[in-house]
């Protein structure tokens, strides 16, 4: 069952889902119970642990995490091992910011009460997973993860894994988003607005010249707690900065104007990721799988809704598009 | 898909050879020559019979200023002497052996490879071909078959501003009667241009049955045109005729004199640029269609341009206000605005894209993307992409460059006169 979509209680109950919805599909369940009043949920597959902590109602957890209380949302690291021993947080070869000691992780926000839509997908094939969330109105959040980047040459590494924020700044508001719509920030840009959250909100295990056998992020900042030892960007990011971004073939203008009228269709723009090398300028490392940026915010096709492009069928959100596995 | 690479003596003869590699007569490539004269072997063509076979021409006879070459076809056998400052031209072959400096001796020889015609399928129809100078060629692509993509070029010149060019235009039809500029769904307005001269021009062809691309060296700059259609992100039914002209220079604002030489193939204004990143200045109010080096006939039959504006400031305005329906042509944005082309529109003097982790070059797409803008509303869209160009960074390659991507290979030229990591494209060849 490639794709899943439904409605959830909360979130403990989308948790249970989506833990349901991963061993469906081949991922391994190493851990899933209660921790505080909302769940943490362990998995594997293909060498890859990711832990995540499923906050319903919560004090912000300590590292990685947002702080402040009251908080509704997932928090999601990559490990390279698992222990029952240890906690979600603690397990071996959590990334950590240049800085050696802040731990980096993703997060998905969500908010108190009934989740009126949760979109799962799967793709044994690739090892990869996503899980889409309707936050609120039409803010669609996500959280993703998987074995294997779409990746451009060879390199060495591969697992992934994104969030709509940084786990470090998954509460914050955003003032404004892309093309002028108040919802969250996506393809994966940076920590935030004002640069002011630590963290990144992708992660990608790969090796760049010297820095071998790390997870790099995605970040502007400049802080040694906030940015990884190579930096990552994003073709979509600075979607919320007013300087140019010239790490990346910036897609911004094609997301823009990513549908056709012509067709009435979308125009999936793919997401390209790009790696600091030593010399400063940026290669680029691949696509983030099976996601693309689109356009439909002025209409045709409800969010959520199913359009086929092609041979491919994609589910559309107001930014952004995951593609079904065939 | 086919591809030739050859030296033509002249905007002219450049223009001739495209003619009859795109007929689907077989192609002479340049000659090379070994021996002590240095004279040249000069208007090299084929003709209708001439068949992939290498030529032989050698100095049989020395005289001063002038000599006798044997010409022999290693199919087509030996055939009439030639003789050095008189055109010659045999069942297979034309060329017009120049006197030099240095008198041919006796065994001095050139040697022309003839390659293999174009495949049958991506053959184009000649349907008018005037010699001149000034010459005319109107020519018709098949497409997928059914289709009839008509596309011209005439030349121009001028002796006093030294300039020897060509000018680009597309059509909907052919009528034989009718000049050049009248024919069928012609450019009606300014057209596109490709600066050259009227020396030798090495040149790369790429012809499919869906356009001709042509790549030509002017002294040490790089020139391109782009005629046929694009590969549109629509259907045949939705979107039948894209047809795409596409020149290395246009103007913005008023064109110069006929006798400027601002229409030379070594000016460097802003406009001077390959049609994958046609520019014209940042920080204006609107784009006259006109103005473009690259034309697009949209689905209603209007003749819209095409630009990629080099601009630090439009992403900040692309995004973070305005319409979404119309991002990023909004009265938010003043910077970026009307019909691009991509990547180069979105490229800023700061771009430190390299190649990939294992050094391979990664090539991108040249998407052409539609506005809303007023007065020429076509919809916000991404229309389509050139057919076998690609943009690319230049960190780690060069000009001529061949670079392979699945095996094909892909020939690297800079933008015109600009060589920077930011100016680099590739063109597949074949």
């Amino acid at each position: 069952m490639p794709y899943a979509t439904g409605t959830a209680a909360d979130v403990n109950d989308l948790a249970t889902k989506f833990k349901d919805f991963l061993l469906a599909n081949g991922w391994t369940v190493n851990r899933f119970d209660t921790q505080g009043s909302g769940k943490r949920l362990e998995v594997t597959r293909g060498g890859v642990y990711v832990s995540t902590r499923w906050l319903q109602n919560e004090s912000g957890t300590s590292s990685p995490g947002p702080g402040g209380s009251n908080v509704y949302g997932v928090l999601a690291v990559p490990a390279t091992g698992y222990s029952g021993a240890a906690d979600w947080n603690t397990q071996a070869g959590i990334p950590l910011a240049q800085n050696a000691i802040t731990k980096l992780g993703v997060g998905m926000p969500l908010e108190a009460g009934a989740i009126s839509a949760y979109h799962f997908f799967a793709d044994a094939t690739t090892d990869r997973v996503w899980c889409v969330v309707r936050k609120t109105g039409n803010v669609y959040v996500y959280l993703g993860f998987g074995v294997t980047f779409t990746k451009y040459g060879t390199w060495t590494g591969g697992a992934w894994l994104v969030g709509t924020r940084s786990a470090g700044g998954m509460t914050q508001t955003f003032g404004y988003g892309q093309m002028g719509l108040s919802i969250e920030t996506f393809p994966p840009g940076y920590g935030g607005v004002g640069n002011s959250w630590a963290g990144s909100p992708l992660l990608v295990r790969i090796d760049v010249d010297t820095v071998v056998g790390k997870y790099l992020g995605v970040s502007q900042s400049t802080s040694t707690s906030e940015r990884t030892d190579r930096r990552l960007d994003s073709s979509l990011a600075g979607s919320n900065y007013g300087a140019a971004l010239d790490n990346g073939w910036s897609a911004i203008a094609l997301q823009a104007r990513g549908r056709s009228t012509l067709n009435t269709g979308i125009a999936p723009v793919p997401v390209e990721i790009s790696a600091e090398r030593t010399d400063g300028l940026y290669s680029p490392i691949g696509r983030l799988p099976d996601v693309y940026a689109i356009n439909i915010s002025d209409g045709g096709f409800p969010y959520g809704s199913e359009v086929t492009v092609g041979t491919d069928t994609y589910v559309v959100f107001p930014t952004f598009a995951l593609r079904k596995a065939a | 898909m086919g591809f030739a690479k050859g030296e033509a003596s002249g905007y002219v003869h450049l223009l001739d050879r495209l003619r009859q590699f795109a007929r689907g007569w077989a192609h002479p490539n340049k000659p090379t020559f070994a021996g002590v004269g240095t004279g040249q072997l000069t208007q090299v063509s084929a003709t209708a019979a001439t068949v992939a076979e290498t030529w032989t021409l050698t100095c049989t006879a020395a005289a001063v200023n002038g000599g006798t070459f044997s010409v022999l076809g290693s199919v087509s056998g030996a055939q009439a002497n030639a003789t050095v400052g008189v055109a010659y031209a045999n069942a297979y072959l034309s060329f017009l052996l120049t006197d030099g400096a240095t008198d041919f001796q006796v065994g001095d020889a050139f040697t022309a490879v003839v390659q293999a015609p174009l495949a049958a399928a991506d053959r184009w129809v000649e349907d008018r071909w005037v010699a001149g100078p000034p010459a005319e060629l109107i020519m018709h692509g098949p497409g997928a078959g059914a289709d009839a993509i008509y596309v011209g070029v005439t030349t121009y010149f001028d002796a006093g501003a030294d300039y020897y060019n060509w000018k680009l235009q597309g059509f909907t039809g052919y009528q034989p009667a009718m000049a050049f500029g009248a024919q069928p769904g012609a450019i009606l307005d300014r057209t596109p241009h490709v600066p050259l001269w009227q020396n030798a021009i090495p040149y790369w062809f790429m012809v499919s049955a869906r356009r001709l691309l042509v790549v030509a060296k002017v002294s040490t700059v790089y020139e391109a045109c782009y005629l046929g259609f694009l590969q549109p992100y629509a259907t045949p039914n939705q979107y039948p005729y894209p047809l795409l002209i596409g020149g290395s220079l246009a103007f913005l604002g008023a064109e110069p004199a006929a006798t400027s030489t601002a229409w030379r193939w070594s000016a460097t204004p802003i406009e001077h640029r390959l049609p994958f990143e046609p520019g014209t200045q940042s920080n204006i109010t609107s784009l006259e269609d006109q103005m473009c080096a690259v034309r697009l006939r949209n689905p209603a039959g209007a003749w819209r341009g095409f630009a990629s504006l080099v601009s630090s400031a439009y992403i900040a305005g692309t995004l973070t206000g305005g319409n979404p329906a119309n991002a990023p042509p909004t009265a938010a944005n003043t910077t970026l605005r009307g019909n691009l082309i991509w990547p180069g529109c979105s490229k800023t003097t700061g771009f430190n894209v390299r190649q990939a982790m294992d050094g391979s070059p990664i090539l991108q797409p040249i998407v052409l993307c539609s506005s809303d803008e007023a007065p020429n509303p076509d919809g916000v869209s991404l229309i389509g992409e050139l057919e076998g160009c690609y943009a690319l960074s230049g960190a780690g390659v060069a000009t001529e460059d061949i670079v392979q991507i699945g095996g094909v290979d892909h020939l690297v030229v800079p933008n015109v006169f600009r060589t920077t990591r930011y100016d680099f494209f590739a063109v597949r060849l074949g």
